[in-house]
């Protein structure tokens, strides 16, 4: 665990979100933070000076302008931050994964293969 | 390399003691302290509330309690040997009290020893949960009582006056920390050329630890994870409009990035002109009043504090 200067920090870090977020979840952050950095926020009251706000709610800005659209975010995830492509939530081999991968594995030897080779085999 | 006190505290200890601070006065410590106690008990658990107010205790107030045998100024003033023995009752089933001591000549008196003294003595206790009214301002008492306590709740309200004593107390409370392991990793020297830089630029702990940083990442690393731990509760008491609730939102956003604490708040409490009536009767509010919305938000914050102490338990830092 490390501390990060706030200029160090990546998008997700700068919105409080976790890297796999849902769209709604990275919106709904940025709501909340966009709130927290507002001229009027009491929030900030005796806390930080005006200069530090604009500069944090830049970075929120900026953050929002790549997490909260999909195509951007994803490219961001791959080209900046090297993370696998994530699942799309309206994927539609979402509900399939798990079949897939199963169809896809080391097929396991059933019942009738089990006996076939019991009474197949040679005796020694 | 020994321990830090306020480090190895609590390990091993089912008991729960929650601390209820805030820095500023007025804010509902005492009555959030009294209603969250009756909840508890109403909830079927052992509770034991001690007023550690030291400068002007009056939790036993909200009970329609005026005198007690034995207060928590015997104790520490060694008239009685044992904690145990200055517990009264109260009207309530599973509820306890431990009245505060209105002898202004203790508040000097407690040193950092009689306070772990204090603390061992609620370990012994045979109920789960103990919760501390510990008063109002950022001394050293009120600061050591939230650090020992697991966790703190930070009592405000939707006030720049509130929040701005609230931060104050949080950053006392932050330093005392940093301090504590300034001082077990010997490195005084760091702590103290970094508070310098930070009192002549900026006033705030991220300044701080970035100054650390200048100067050596790994100690930077470790103060970092020190401050990790801390973790108080949030409560926004008197909430007047959906903005007042959601500050509390705000707060723990910007207490994160410039304090680098992280908060978890557990809700607001509305605004209710019943809530000075029930003060004036001496009766705790959600006795009376239990189904208003002040009252269900009470409960509600009641029992997330139950579950967040169950599924993630606070320890001191």
């Amino acid at each position: 665990m490390k501390f990060k200067k706030i200029e160090d920090m990546n998008y997700y870090e700068i919105m409080d979100v976790s890297r796999s977020a849902s769209q709604e979840e990275i919106h709904r952050a940025y709501q909340i933070c966009k709130q927290a950095y507002s001229r009027s926020s009491m929030a900030l009251y005796s806390l930080i000076k005006d200069a530090e706000r604009e500069d944090v709610l830049e970075k929120i800005e900026q953050a929002y302008s790549v997490l909260g659209v999909p195509q951007k975010r994803k490219k961001y995830d791959q080209t900046v931050l090297h993370m696998p492509p994530r699942r799309e939530e309206d994927s539609y081999f979402r509900t399939t994964t798990g079949k897939l991968i199963i169809e896809d594995g080391d097929q396991k030897k059933g019942l009738s293969e089990k006996l076939k080779r019991f009474f197949t085999r040679k005796k020694s | 390399m020994g321990k830090i006190p306020v480090l190895s505290f609590h390990s091993g200890s089912q008991k729960t003691i929650w601390a209820v601070g805030g820095g500023k006065g007025g804010t509902g410590k005492s009555f959030f302290t009294a209603n969250l106690g009756l909840l508890l008990a109403q909830m079927g658990e052992d509770v034991v509330l001690i007023d550690a107010d030291l400068g002007g205790p009056n939790l036993h107030t909200f009970f329609g309690l005026k005198k007690a045998r034995t207060d928590l100024g015997h104790f520490i003033s060694n008239e009685v040997p044992a904690l145990k023995e200055t517990l009264v009752p109260t009207p309530f089933d599973n509820l306890r009290l431990i009245k505060g001591t209105d002898d202004l000549l203790f508040t000097s008196n407690l040193n950092y020893y009689k306070k772990l003294k204090l603390m061992r003595h609620i370990k012994t206790f045979n109920t789960k949960r103990v919760v501390m009214d510990i008063g109002t301002g950022s001394s050293y008492n009120c600061v050591d009582f939230f650090l020992l306590s697991n966790p703190g709740i930070l009592v405000i309200n939707p006030e720049p006056t509130s929040i701005e004593n609230s931060y104050y107390f949080l950053k006392s409370c932050i330093m005392r920390i940093l301090n504590l392991y300034s001082r077990h990793y010997n490195i005084q020297d760091l702590f103290k050329k970094a508070s310098s830089q930070v009192k002549n630029n900026s006033k705030s702990i991220y300044s701080f630890l970035e100054e650390i940083i200048s100067h050596d990442q790994h100690y930077a690393d470790l103060l970092y994870r020190a401050l990790t731990r801390f973790q108080p509760r949030l409560v926004i008491n008197k909430a007047r409009d959906e903005r007042d609730y959601y500050l509390g939102e705000s707060i723990t956003k910007v207490v994160q990035k410039h304090l680098v604490i992280n908060i978890n708040y557990i809700g607001a409490i509305p605004f209710d002109e019943k809530i000075h009536l029930s003060v004036k009767k001496m009766i705790p509010f959600i006795h009376q009043f239990q189904n208003t919305p002040a009252g269900i938000s009470f409960k509600n914050i009641a029992e997330k504090m139950v579950k967040t102490d169950k599924e993630n338990p606070g320890y001191p830092p």
